[in-house]
């Protein structure tokens, strides 16, 4: 398990899962688990105040590491 | 499935079943009737409703018809929910239309049966019509599909058999009675047509899925298996396979075998795992694709798996499971883990 994460209510929902999908897309990749409350999957929430979390753009996985400075001089 | 996901309505049975526990009639803590309840008042079509003990509907009906007691009464409906065989919450529910014959209707026990009432739910049913509320599980879903999650695996949780449901619909059967939030979820992202998870029904109990495969007639594909964590299995098949990560909905009970499952998945990524898939005619089965999964990395704790498709969903029914008493919704993101993989067949699904 490389995460576990439990969402404790709507507000910070998104962030939850997301974070978590970061941990599962970065290497090294694994499952992740996430978990919530009953109570708390059924707690009511304002569509509007939902925020936008941009989930696409902001929580890609972490990228490669680009070659050092005397990377290319050892590879070649 | 309105009716079974509305929050005023569920409200207004719990009002009732309070009556009822106040009357000392139905001894039941709240907190755990509410989705059986919820569940419960969906089926309620009848004016009469008869609730005892299993031991005393055993004891009226002998427990062989009170499995097939709509066959032996056709008027009778039979609910067995699956939270009322929880070990706090051992009731069953018996409902009864108005013609049942007198002569079965005494063979119940009176000092067993505890309730007989003639409008226990009626007057919710005729309630307002249901409102739509947003939860939690509408975000959550949101952002799963948001992130580009497309395909959720979810345990088969056989809660509730409906003799006379009409339409059946994947997530009645496949997603358990202790998350009725998130079921509210994805009908909601289904009525406005939003792009939601496509749910894949991996069974793991055959003996308990057996009924149940004719009605997965809108369920994208069904896999089965007589092992636990079929789900689990088939995420990370496909996360290997598709390089995305895939959702399972499990409930707490599966958790201890999923960590145990995820260690060998962990311990071994670079053994290889076979996917082989069949195509089933329309007549052997229902549903017309099958996917097994087969992972050798676990060959000898992992049963092989076998296809079996000519079962009478008529003869077999239901039986309850144990559920726990308050068990969270999990969800388990499985990805790609770096392994090989060998395909055999062909890949016909639309993963």
């Amino acid at each position: 398990m490389r995460h576990v994460g439990e969402i404790r209510n709507g507000r910070n929902a998104q962030d939850v899962v997301l974070r978590a999908l970061q941990f599962a897309e970065s290497e090294p990749k694994g499952p992740v688990y996430v978990w919530a409350q009953r109570e708390v999957t059924e707690e009511h929430l304002d569509p509007e105040k939902v925020s936008d979390v941009r989930a696409g753009e902001v929580w890609s996985p972490i990228e490669p590491i680009p070659l050092s400075k005397s990377g290319p001089y050892s590879t070649i | 499935m309105k009716m079974l996901f509305d929050h005023d309505h569920r409200r207004a049975v719990e009002r009732n079943v309070e009556k009822l526990r106040k009357n000392r009639l139905l001894r039941l803590p709240p907190l755990q009737m509410v989705p059986a309840i919820s569940r419960i008042s969906l089926a309620v079509v009848a004016s009469r409703i008869i609730v005892c003990e299993p031991p005393a509907c055993e004891r009226a009906f002998g427990s062989e018809s009170l499995n097939s007691a709509s066959t032996v009464l056709p008027r009778l409906l039979l609910l067995r929910i699956s939270l009322f065989h929880a070990p706090l919450i051992n009731y069953s529910l018996i409902e009864l239309t108005s013609s049942l014959p007198t002569s079965s209707a005494s063979a119940l026990d009176p000092e067993h049966v505890k309730l007989e009432t003639t409008s226990l739910l009626s007057s919710t049913m005729s309630s307002n019509s249901p409102t739509e509320v947003f939860t939690t599980s509408n975000v959550f879903l949101d952002v799963l599909v948001k992130a580009g999650i497309t395909h959720a695996f979810v345990k088969y949780v056989p809660t509730l058999s409906f003799p006379h449901h009409q339409e059946p619909n994947p997530f009645s059967y496949s997603l358990g009675s202790d998350h009725p939030a998130l079921l509210e979820a994805f009908i909601s992202r289904q009525k406005y047509k939003l792009p939601t998870l496509k749910i894949i029904t991996c069974p793991n109990e055959v003996r308990e899925m057996i009924p149940a495969v004719s009605l997965f007639r809108s369920a994208d594909c069904v896999l089965r298996s007589s092992s636990q964590m079929v789900a689990l299995s088939c995420a990370q098949g496909y996360a290997q396979v598709c390089g995305k990560p895939a959702a399972v909905l499990v409930h707490v009970v599966s958790f201890a075998r999923l960590v145990d499952l995820n260690s060998n998945v962990e311990a071994n990524p670079e053994r290889p795992i076979r996917i082989a898939v069949h195509k089933l005619s329309q007549e052997q089965c229902t549903t017309s694709r099958l996917v097994v999964l087969r992972s050798s990395s676990m060959p000898e704790r992992r049963p092989s798996l076998k296809m079996e498709n000519s079962q009478d969903p008529e003869t077999s029914s239901f039986t309850g499971y144990r559920t726990p008493l308050i068990s969270p919704l999990s969800f388990v993101s499985t990805c790609a883990m770096s392994a090989r993989f060998e395909m055999g067949g062909t890949l016909k699904t639309s993963f």
